[in-house]
């Protein structure tokens, strides 16, 4: 299986029409002004290409850490169908960042981690120490 | 379906020249995307072979018919997958020709609705400038420096 874009945004939405897949508000890097963080909604699009030796579903699993600390690990089921390629929305209804860190969602397939898309997000910058200086008197 | 909606599944019928230009269009009308949305698949379905077991099928039926499969496939892939599979095709001129372009372009997509149970959210670390009251609240602050003494 060849993972061919993994992301994850605000909204990720499918039109019925056209079948396409728009993304908006790409999560690539947050400024936290303070803690706790909510992201609501929360989306992640994975998509991905099927090979020659892959079966058409396969049981997989979503994470998703700050740091090392899991913050969600759900089942989810990946399904080619007929065809070669596959996508697959998660979508969460708001997700609460408690801290800076990077954000890391994965796809994992069994103990093998078939994609994976990071983000950091940073706290609110310490304040500048301010220095005053008089003249002699 | 009101009338003024079979009137206009059926005008956008009675012009189409070619299945992909009828294609096209069923699967832009506002009639179709609202059958797409508010109808099962199943139900979809049936309302296709409904039509076509019409002993004397009108041009409305026909474009009700066709609107059903377009709106059907509309909705999830592998939702209408199967469904459409058995389809009656045969005694519908453009049904195999619509059943194919629609296959064509389909990607099956699979939406995951998941929830972060609050329980694993860790709490913030006290090292952490924060603006709430269970952190550490860093203050800006001066110094002042007399260079004289």
């Amino acid at each position: 299986m060849i993972t061919k874009l993994a992301l994850c945004a605000r909204e990720v939405v499918r039109d019925s029409a056209t079948n396409q897949i728009s993304t908006f508000s790409i999560f690539e890097g947050l400024a936290a002004a303070g803690f706790p963080l909510l992201l609501n909604p929360f989306s992640a699009l994975f998509v991905l290409e099927r090979e020659e030796h892959d079966n058409a579903e396969v049981a997989a699993r979503f994470q998703l850490l700050l740091g090392n600390t899991e913050l969600l690990n759900g089942a989810t089921q990946i399904n080619f169908e007929d065809k070669r390629r596959t996508r697959q929305m998660i979508r969460l209804e708001g997700l609460v960042i408690a801290g800076p860190g990077i954000v890391t969602a994965k796809l994992l397939v069994g103990d093998n981690v078939q994609a994976e898309y990071s983000f950091p997000v940073e706290g609110p910058a310490a304040p500048p120490q301010a220095h005053m200086t008089t003249d002699p008197v | 379906m009101t009338e003024a909606q079979a009137l206009e599944l059926e005008a956008t019928y009675v012009v189409a020249n070619t299945p992909e230009y009828l294609y096209r269009r069923l699967r832009d009308s506002e009639v179709v995307r609202r059958l797409a949305n508010d109808f099962s698949a199943e139900l979809l379905a049936t309302m296709y072979r409904e039509v076509l077991a019409k002993p004397n099928r009108t041009a409305s039926d026909v474009a009700q018919a066709y609107a059903a499969m377009v709106a059907l496939t509309l909705r999830d892939y592998s939702e209408w997958r199967p469904l459409i599979d058995g389809f009656e095709i045969t005694t519908l001129d453009w049904a195999e020709r619509i059943r194919a372009i629609a296959k064509q372009r389909a990607t099956p997509t699979v939406v995951t609705s998941l929830t972060a149970s609050p329980a694993k959210i860790a709490a913030p670390t006290l090292a952490t400038a924060s603006n709430t009251d269970e952190g550490v609240a860093v203050r800006p602050r001066i110094v002042i420096t007399d260079s004289a003494t």
